[in-house]
């Protein structure tokens, strides 16, 4: 359980702002292979059942599952993840669990996150509500998938944030607080 | 001005308690990350600094807001508030604003042409986060946090350690550049076109600046530093920029130019990884 750390940190990167790919390929870091398959997938069936890693420790019961509104938006909601309860096992794995973001409004429309989590780790990041239209529309798919690998590089936070990423940021930083990670 | 926040703390561990928490502040996210928040007293003391860099940063929000039409900046600018009645803190401000323009010859200004009457007014707005950030962080390291990283919307102060901060690549969204790496003391600020809120001119010519970076990042102890050179080295772009940060005691820099290469000051690599 003297692992939390790394995985705390990671999650907090992935909420300061996201990276990934790039990554991966630039800088050759260890890409852990449940981030990895759902980078290459980012809208395919889940992840979920992925790596429990051993910092499993704390899905906090009750807090994660959280839905604070249905999801509406225009993007299908391709989950083939979350059994979207709690689940208070605390210490050992596979514990799996949804949990929805805040709905951010942005320029071109709302944003909102919805992340798979599984032993504690974050699987699958996706969209329930997207811009469609407007400069940056195929940003947000991107986003999730760099949402994932971004737990690859092991950085505390990032540098740099862009505009156009702010709601994103906004709507997976209140899933993952949701989420008790 | 909505405040929507959340903390999450863990401390199964007495050595290992840890404190999280994201805030919405001044149109943007701060999110606080503390390490070795003690226990006992000593975490009850660190959970009390959180509480009140929180309210810091609000309450400079609500001081310094150009949004806002009751700020005290608001008034300022209006002729409305006399700067002898404004809080202590708005002289400070002002100060720090003089001494960044100066020490950047003019690439950083707060100062700022009115369209109308030709007058000009004063929009602190490219240095107020990095000069909040900086002093909530110093709280918690006051109330005896270990390792403080408060990252505020992509502007960064650490305490202690060690961190990784990524830097990220402008022409990958979500890919890093560079990857810094702090075990004391240590801001990391990113300026680049996406940054808001900054009037960026070149005070040669009163334009936006043509410049031939994609981002500049800043490494220096503090982030209201931090922030104003890089947002002063942006503007500056190429050359200028990196002879100017070469020169700057106690600074180092990093950049990412608009056809995709790099460059840096030659002391940056002591805090890469």
């Amino acid at each position: 359980m003297k692992k939390k750390h790394p995985l705390r940190r990671i999650l907090l990167s992935t909420a300061a702002t996201v990276s990934g790919v790039v990554l991966l390929l630039a800088l050759k870091q260890p890409a852990d292979s449940s981030a990895t398959a759902a980078a290459q997938a980012p809208a395919g069936t889940g992840a979920a059942s992925a790596t429990a890693s051993q910092n499993a420790q704390d899905a906090q019961g009750g807090e994660g599952a959280q839905q604070d509104e249905p999801s509406s938006g225009p993007l299908p909601t391709k989950s083939a993840a979350g059994s979207s309860g709690t689940s208070g096992s605390s210490g050992t794995s596979t514990a799996t669990k949804a949990v929805t973001g805040d709905s951010v409004d942005a320029q071109y429309g709302a944003v909102q996150v919805k992340l798979t989590v599984s032993g504690g780790k974050i699987t699958k990041a996706e969209t329930l509500q997207a811009p469609t239209t407007g400069p940056g529309g195929d940003a947000v798919p991107k986003l999730n998938q760099e949402v994932v690998t971004a737990q690859s590089a092991n950085v505390d936070a990032v540098s740099g944030a862009s505009y156009t990423s702010e709601a994103y940021k906004k709507s997976l930083q209140s899933a993952i607080d949701k989420a008790g990670l | 001005m909505t405040q929507k926040s959340s903390t999450s703390t863990s401390a199964s561990a007495p050595e290992d308690s840890r404190l999280r928490h994201v805030e919405h502040a001044m149109g943007t996210v701060f999110s606080f990350d503390v390490r070795g928040a003690g226990s006992g007293a000593g975490a009850a003391r660190t959970r009390a600094a959180l509480d009140a860099a929180v309210c810091w940063l609000h309450r400079v929000d609500e001081v310094f807001s150009t949004f806002l039409p009751d700020s005290q900046i608001s008034r300022l600018a209006r002729d409305e508030l006399a700067l002898s009645r404004c809080d202590p803190d708005v002289w400070e401000v002002l100060r720090l604003c003089e001494e960044a323009e100066r020490l950047s010859d003019g690439w950083f200004s707060a100062r700022y042409d009115m369209e109308n009457d030709g007058g000009s007014a004063f929009d602190p707005t490219g240095l107020v986060k990095g000069w909040a950030v900086e002093r909530a962080a110093r709280m918690l390291v006051s109330a005896g946090a270990e390792s403080v990283c408060l990252n505020g919307g992509g502007d960064i102060q650490l305490h202690g350690g060690p961190w990784r901060i990524g830097i990220s690549d402008p022409h990958h969204p979500g890919g890093l550049a560079a990857i810094v790496q702090a075990h004391d003391e240590l801001a990391v600020a990113t300026s680049g076109p996406a940054e808001r809120g900054c009037h960026i001119l070149d005070p040669n010519t009163g334009e936006p600046p043509v410049t031939d970076l994609a981002s500049v990042t800043v490494v220096c102890s503090g982030l209201t530093d931090a922030d104003a050179w890089a947002t002063a080295a942006y503007a500056m772009g190429g050359d200028r920029a990196r002879v100017w940060l070469e020169q700057l005691p106690g600074a180092e820099g990093f950049a990412v130019t608009s056809d995709g290469g790099t460059w840096q000051t030659s002391g940056f690599g002591r805090h890469t990884a």
